[in-house]
């Protein structure tokens, strides 16, 4: 099922892999180099998913979910986050935020892509994706 | 010895002479003393007589003593003629003072006195002169008839002078040439007791000049060998004792050397340590602080243990640190080192904050170990080293965050690689695509990083030789069209035929334009334009490098040379960096004494330019 899926990272070459890959499957893809991007991909075109990395110029992803949580309290989208850290207290900040997931780096597009069709499929309650 | 000569033990002479005076003088109080005694006998002699004679006439009866007009009288009779040298005159006067009856010395008036209208009635006498000015001592008495005064008897006699008979001179001159002889005697009777006191005043006179004394020399006779014994014993004793005292004196004056000595010392000591040193005492005042701690804070050297360190340092916390120190009892001391970032100290910029390494040290008293008598306080300036260490924290932290990055991305084209049941080939290609391209990214990143680092460290040597820049530039040039992304730029090289050589290092300098290039290259749009151009004046030689790309903000061109620094311009961040390139070509140039520098404007595209020396930067350095 095709899908909107916004890309957030300050890594064109990060962005460039993921809209090839996804794109593959058939997904349309939005791009943005950070938050603030987001932000207006997001008021120009609600996506069915976001994909966003954490340490970005601008405004990180944490400060775009937290805006997304405050601004947006009736968001469907689920937002995955990819970090490489792995401790659980570095997630402490999202607990409150919904439908949520963390993905650890690498990503694997397989995995991401079989996350999507899940997470958007049915409603299902925020759980940490991360190994 | 000339003052005690001076004090007496040499004037003989005058010794001599002042016993002559002694002796006249002698004389002179003994013959007055006897001419005195010998006028008060003969006084009371007259006195005596004349009483006797007055008391005498005025028994008799008047009739006797005034007989009548035309007879002698009795006075008359008896006295005229009288052998008493003496003898003035004896009257008798009526009431109303008429001499009645009258005997005197030849040439002798009776002094005429104003006698009294109510006479006493008992005998008497009185001090008269006579017409000739001599002194009279006259008896008187009343004299009676039926009961009444009718008259008076009046007695003169000449009272003795102070003259010198000549009967008196034979006596009087033995008595001098006695006194007169005994003058001699006595002064060489004192000159033999004086003897042994002027040997002994002779053998300290010595002493004193040869500041040698033995208390054998001096020897005398009698009581005054005793006398010498113990002066002997004395001058001993004080000799010992003088000695003493030198020998304390000589160890006092090598201890306080000593102890100059060792202050002086250990002041150069925590003069020469490096930090900031302050000493207080028991109480906690202070007592010491070198002239860094004056630096640091920024007060006169002298300033700091004169008054309380409040009026001296700004800082509240350094002021009640200090305090804390105050008393015999403050054992507190700070088992770790203190760290304060400090803004108030004088002596900096109050913008700027200072980190201050502080530890204090209890002062052990020498001699009783559990005695705290001060404390030591060393201040270290830690800015630097603070600076320092979050630089290259940052640093750390920048290399590892851009070593992550292409790693990360490669992760992510292995993963998606190792997924890719389907071989699709769009996905293989742009996967290898961005694995080459993260892989020279990786490559780039760390040829930068040993260079840097080699410059930092100073290993880095700049081995100038002689460049042709013409061939040089050419060279790079024809690289940098073979860069990734170089295609459908057009490149203009405008180097003149004829421009000068330069010293320089060729792979260094290299690597500065090549940086240069890349940046040209990868931020200039699709149809850009990158050139490079030089220009030659009298001193120096500039290369251009030019692109007409996307351009950087004003606000951000002071901080492009700045290590990771990359702009926050989305389309400048979409292409891979690290923002080591600019640094790196700076640190180049700045070894080659030049000048980097841009011109840009933002949309428009930007110009680098290299300004360097044409002779050896070091000759310029020393011309």
């Amino acid at each position: 099922m095709k899908k909107r899926i916004l890309l957030v990272d300050d890594e064109p070459m990060v962005l460039r892999i993921m809209r090839v890959a996804l794109a593959k499957e058939g997904h349309q893809i939005d791009l943005a180099a950070d938050g603030v991007q987001a932000l207006a991909q997001i008021e120009a075109a609600c996506p069915d998913v976001m994909v966003t990395d954490i340490d970005m110029p601008n405004m990180t992803g944490r400060e775009l979910c937290l805006h997304l949580q405050e601004n947006m309290p009736n968001r469907k989208f689920p937002i995955f986050i990819s970090t490489s850290l792995a401790a659980l207290h570095h997630r402490d900040w999202s607990k409150a935020i919904g439908n949520l997931h963390f993905l650890e780096k690498p990503i694997s597009i397989r995995q991401l892509t079989r996350l999507i069709d899940q997470y958007t499929g049915a409603n299902s309650p925020s759980e940490d994706l991360a190994p | 010895m000339g003052r005690l000569k001076h004090l007496g033990f040499g004037g003989s002479e005058r010794l001599g002479l002042a016993m002559i005076l002694a002796s006249l003088l002698a004389i002179m109080l003994i013959v007055f003393a006897l001419l005195w005694h010998q006028n008060e006998i003969q006084e009371d002699l007259i006195r005596s007589q004349g009483l006797s004679l007055t008391r005498t006439i005025s028994a008799l009866p008047y009739t006797q003593l005034v007989p009548p007009e035309g007879q002698p009288g009795l006075i008359s009779n008896a006295l005229q003629g009288q052998h008493d040298p003496n003898f003035a005159y004896a009257v008798i006067v009526d009431i109303n003072n008429k001499a009645l009856s009258l005997a005197s010395a030849p040439g002798v008036t009776v002094p005429s006195i104003e006698w009294p209208a109510h006479p006493v009635g008992w005998l008497s006498d009185r001090m008269l002169k006579t017409s000739t000015g001599k002194n009279v001592v006259e008896f008187y008495s009343p004299l009676y008839s039926d009961g009444s005064v009718i008259a008076y008897l009046r007695v003169g006699y000449f009272l003795p002078g102070q003259s010198v008979s000549l009967s008196q001179l034979p006596f009087l001159a033995t008595m001098a040439l006695i006194i007169f002889l005994l003058t001699p005697i006595f002064y060489f009777l004192m000159r033999k007791e004086v003897a042994p006191l002027r040997d002994a005043h002779e053998k300290i006179g010595g002493v004193l000049e040869s500041s040698q004394f033995s208390s054998s020399e001096l020897r005398a006779d009698g009581e005054l060998n005793n006398f010498f014994d113990r002066f002997s014993e004395f001058v001993d004793f004080a000799k010992r004792r003088i000695d003493s005292l030198e020998a304390e004196q000589k160890e006092l004056i090598t201890s306080q050397r000593l102890i100059t000595y060792s202050k002086a010392r250990i002041e150069n000591v925590l003069e020469a340590i490096p930090e900031a040193v302050l000493i207080l005492d028991q109480t906690g005042a202070v007592s010491y602080g070198n002239r860094r701690l004056s630096t640091l804070i920024g007060v006169p050297h002298e300033k700091i243990a004169e008054s309380n360190p409040s009026e001296w340092c700004d800082n509240p916390e350094i002021v009640n640190l200090i305090a804390q120190y105050s008393g015999q009892n403050s054992a507190s001391y700070l088992a770790d080192t203190i760290h304060m970032d400090v803004s108030s100290l004088r002596s900096v910029n109050k913008d700027t904050r200072r980190n201050l390494a502080i530890k204090a040290y209890p002062l052990f008293s020498p001699t009783e170990a559990a005695t705290i008598y001060g404390t030591l306080i060393i201040f270290r300036d830690v800015t630097k080293e603070s600076i320092a260490q979050r630089q290259q924290g940052e640093f750390i932290a920048h290399v590892a965050h851009e070593l992550k990055t292409p790693l990360n991305t490669l992760a992510l084209c292995s993963q998606t690689l190792l997924d890719n049941d389907s071989d699709d080939s769009q996905t293989i290609n742009e996967s290898a695509n961005i694995i080459r391209d993260e892989v020279e990214r990786l490559a780039g990143l760390i040829d930068n990083l040993l260079n840097v680092t080699k410059i930092e460290s100073g290993d880095i040597s700049v081995e100038r030789q002689r460049l042709r820049l013409r061939d040089f530039l050419e060279d790079t040039f024809s690289v940098a069209k073979r860069y990734k992304n170089a295609e459908g730029l057009t490149f203009e090289l405008d180097i003149p035929p004829d421009v000068s050589s330069i010293m320089a290092d060729k792979e260094l300098l290299r690597i500065a334009v090549n940086n240069l290039l890349t940046n040209a290259v990868k931020y200039s749009h699709p149809g850009g334009v990158v050139s490079v151009s030089c220009e030659e004046t009298e001193q120096t030689i500039r290369i251009l490098v030019k692109d007409s790309g996307m351009g950087i903000k004003p606000e951000e061109q002071k901080l492009i040379f700045d290590r990771f620094y990359r702009s926050s311009n989305p389309e400048v961040r979409a292409k891979s960096g690290h923002g080591l390139g600019l640094s790196l070509a700076r640190d180049i140039i700045e070894l080659h004494q030049g000048t980097l520098s841009v011109s840009s404007a933002p949309g428009e595209g930007s110009e680098f330019t290299i300004e360097i020396w044409k002779e050896s930067g070091l000759l310029k350095q020393v011309i």
